[in-house]
């Protein structure tokens, strides 16, 4: 099964990468835009010094930690990243704020759970800017909400023993105050 | 090209030059709870207060595990205004050497055990940190939330020395009035300190200007046709210094020559030297406030025909319509306060009376050299305003801090007449309502003759 990624951009003549993901799907990337996943560009660059005879073959990369469905979406954002920053080469303000509303659309779409993958995968690729910006979707999600709200937002239960928890709210009383309603 | 599966997960995770996920195989539903430690940290480093790290470390066993990881937290601000206590608030303090601050959140006082501070004079700086200066006259950035440092070039790095010398303690004292940052020192991408920031500082004996950032050597005088400056904003890239007579200068730091702070906005009209001046940034407006005190040390006939609308006459054309005057049957009411207010005036050496509020406002006269003229300002709509001995901050009411909207926060920042009261300063302090012109009480006092209540922001 193969998952082209759309659009590629007509003007360019780059090389694509084939990334396959854990679940055996395999995805024909631009060069640039694999290459802002770090840990693909460094097995890339190492595969290229060890062989040099190859020249232009097609490399295929295997991501046995990541799946297809967290992939498909840093590639469509990565793509996006890299649109932006090409269409504001000389105005790094109106590339922030090209970002800053790409960023809010794109999380409209995105569940709570999902948000996990996409870190996990972030992380795994190393691609610095989405990891960051999934990052600090999560903090501004928490951003002066209850100890309550954060957990039913993002599934989580309590696991600390009784007492445990009404200690550490007592400790740092003021910090759990004048939250916002849930 | 044939790698086979095994060795191609060791390469890339020999690769990887960050902590390795620890998880297997990827599951369906990723849970929140086993997201690793150091993202957890990430996580956390970019939390706009410091409170809500609290919030984070409650959720879980292992959220709270990578709360706790953190050699220092990061130093965010606090959601809410706090009120740091002046040193001699209470017997025993310096000894337990913990600060007591006065939350506005949840009107409660909470002790930080703080050796750091023991015998430093500290001013507000916002984003949570404090300029502290000791009779060893070090000068740091402190963040008491989270204990981190950032050493400062000393008290005598800076060029105007007084002569002739005087006393490490008067220096911590009176050295350093006031200081102001055009950002947080700490920067949450790199997670190091941030020589972006600029700290910029009024100082010694005729109260000029200076700058430093963190990691400098010493302190970069700055050229300015005035002295005597009262307070510093930082408003779109520019700072902007008021100085005692309410004369405005602006100045935009340049590392690579000399800085020269140029005159934008006149004396407005009515004032005297001996109103209080703060300059603060608010809603995208700066404004100019001016805080009056009575008592027998202003001797109240130095205006003697001080009223509320004083300033009317600054810019009539663009003043808003004040409000209707208070109804009559509040009259009796308004007469015993009154009386009260008098003997609070007569009891004490100083007393604020009345703010004024101005707006600079973009104006181009030829053959002026000022760019900004004054409107007088009214209504703070949903903002606070917060002075005092820290760098003024206006803050919005609705954003749940504890504070009230069109009202200004003041601390008793006279640290100069501080020896001239009965038991010390520390107790001028208050919430001044715009609407009414009412005066409220955040805080009873906090008595000292050297350390200032102040907000830490």
């Amino acid at each position: 099964m193969s998952n082209q990624s759309e659009s590629p951009n007509p003007t360019s003549s780059s090389n694509k990468i084939t990334l396959k993901t854990s679940d055996n799907e395999v995805f024909e990337v631009e060069e640039a835009v694999a290459m802002k996943f770090c840990t693909v560009k460094q097995y890339f660059d190492d595969e290229n010094n060890n062989n040099v005879t190859s020249g232009t073959s097609t490399t295929l990369i295997p991501l046995p930690n990541v799946e297809s469905h967290p992939l498909a979406i840093l590639i469509t954002y990565c793509k996006k990243h890299l649109e932006i920053k090409a269409n504001n080469a000389d105005n790094k303000k109106e590339m922030e704020i090209d970002m800053e509303h790409y960023e809010r659309e794109f999380l409209k779409n995105v569940m709570p759970q999902e948000l996990t993958e996409l870190i996990l995968a972030a992380n795994y690729l190393n691609f610095k800017e989405a990891l960051d910006f999934f990052c600090r979707a999560v903090a501004s999600a928490i951003q002066n909400k209850s100890v309550e709200y954060v957990r039913k937002f993002f599934g989580l239960e309590s696991d600390f023993k009784p007492g445990e928890e009404e200690k550490l709210r007592e400790e740092f009383a003021w910090s759990f105050e004048g939250v916002d309603e849930d | 090209m044939s790698l086979s599966f095994g060795s191609v997960q060791k390469k890339v995770l020999w690769y990887h030059t960050e902590p390795i996920l620890q998880h297997k195989q990827p599951t369906k539903m990723s849970n929140w709870a086993d997201l690793p430690h150091f993202i957890v940290c990430e996580i956390i480093c970019r939390l706009s207060f410091f409170d809500d790290i609290f919030v984070v470390g409650a959720v879980c066993k292992s959220w709270k595990s990578a709360a706790n990881s953190f050699e220092k937290p990061p130093p965010l601000p606090p959601k809410g205004p706090w009120i740091m206590l002046s040193e001699e608030r209470e017997q025993g303090n310096k000894e337990s050497q913990t600060r007591s601050f006065f939350n506005l959140l949840d009107t409660k006082t909470y002790d930080f055990k703080l050796p750091e501070l023991v015998g430093r004079k500290c001013l507000g700086t916002s984003f949570g940190w404090l300029l502290t200066i000791g009779a060893d006259l070090q000068i740091n950035l402190f963040h008491p939330l989270s204990k981190h440092l950032i050493s400062l070039p000393p008290q005598n790095t800076f060029c105007r020395q007084y002569t002739p010398e005087v006393e490490p303690e008067h220096l911590r004292n009176m050295f350093v009035p006031k200081c102001v940052l055009s950002r947080s020192p700490w920067n949450s991408v790199t997670n190091e300190y941030d020589r972006d920031c600029i700290i910029m500082a009024i100082y010694g004996e005729i109260r000029t200007l200076a700058f430093t950032r963190p990691g400098y050597k010493a302190w970069i005088d700055i050229e300015s046709p005035s002295r005597a400056y009262d307070d510093i904003a930082f408003y779109k890239g520019n700072f902007y210094a008021v100085d005692a007579h309410g004369e405005v200068f602006a100045c935009r730091i340049d590392d690579n020559q000399k800085v020269v702070a140029k005159a934008v906005a006149p004396r407005p009209k009515g004032t005297r030297d001996l109103i209080k001046k703060y300059i603060v940034e608010s809603a995208g407006d700066l404004l100019l406030v001016l805080r009056v005190r009575g008592g027998h040390y202003y001797s109240i006939e130095d205006y003697p025909n001080y009223e509320e609308d004083e300033f009317n006459n600054v810019d009539s054309e663009d003043d808003i319509e004040d409000e209707d005057a208070p109804e009559n049957e509040y009259e009796e009411e308004e007469e015993e306060e009154e009386e009260e207010e008098k003997k609070k005036i007569s009891d004490n050496s100083y007393v604020t009376v009345g703010f004024t509020v101005l707006k600079l406002k973009r104006f181009t006269q030829a053959g002026s050299k000022y760019k900004y003229k004054y409107v007088k300002v009214d209504n703070l709509g949903d903002r606070a305003l917060f002075v005092g001995d820290n760098s003024s901050v206006s803050l919005s009411a609705s954003s749940f801090n504890g504070c009230k909207a069109n009202c200004i926060y003041f601390t008793d920042d006279n640290i100069e007449l501080y020896e001239e009261t009965l038991y010390g300063g520390g107790y001028d302090m208050g919430v001044f309502s715009m609407k009414d012109g009412k005066f409220d009480k955040h805080y009873p006092e906090s008595f000292s003759y050297y350390s200032t209540p102040l907000w830490f922001i």
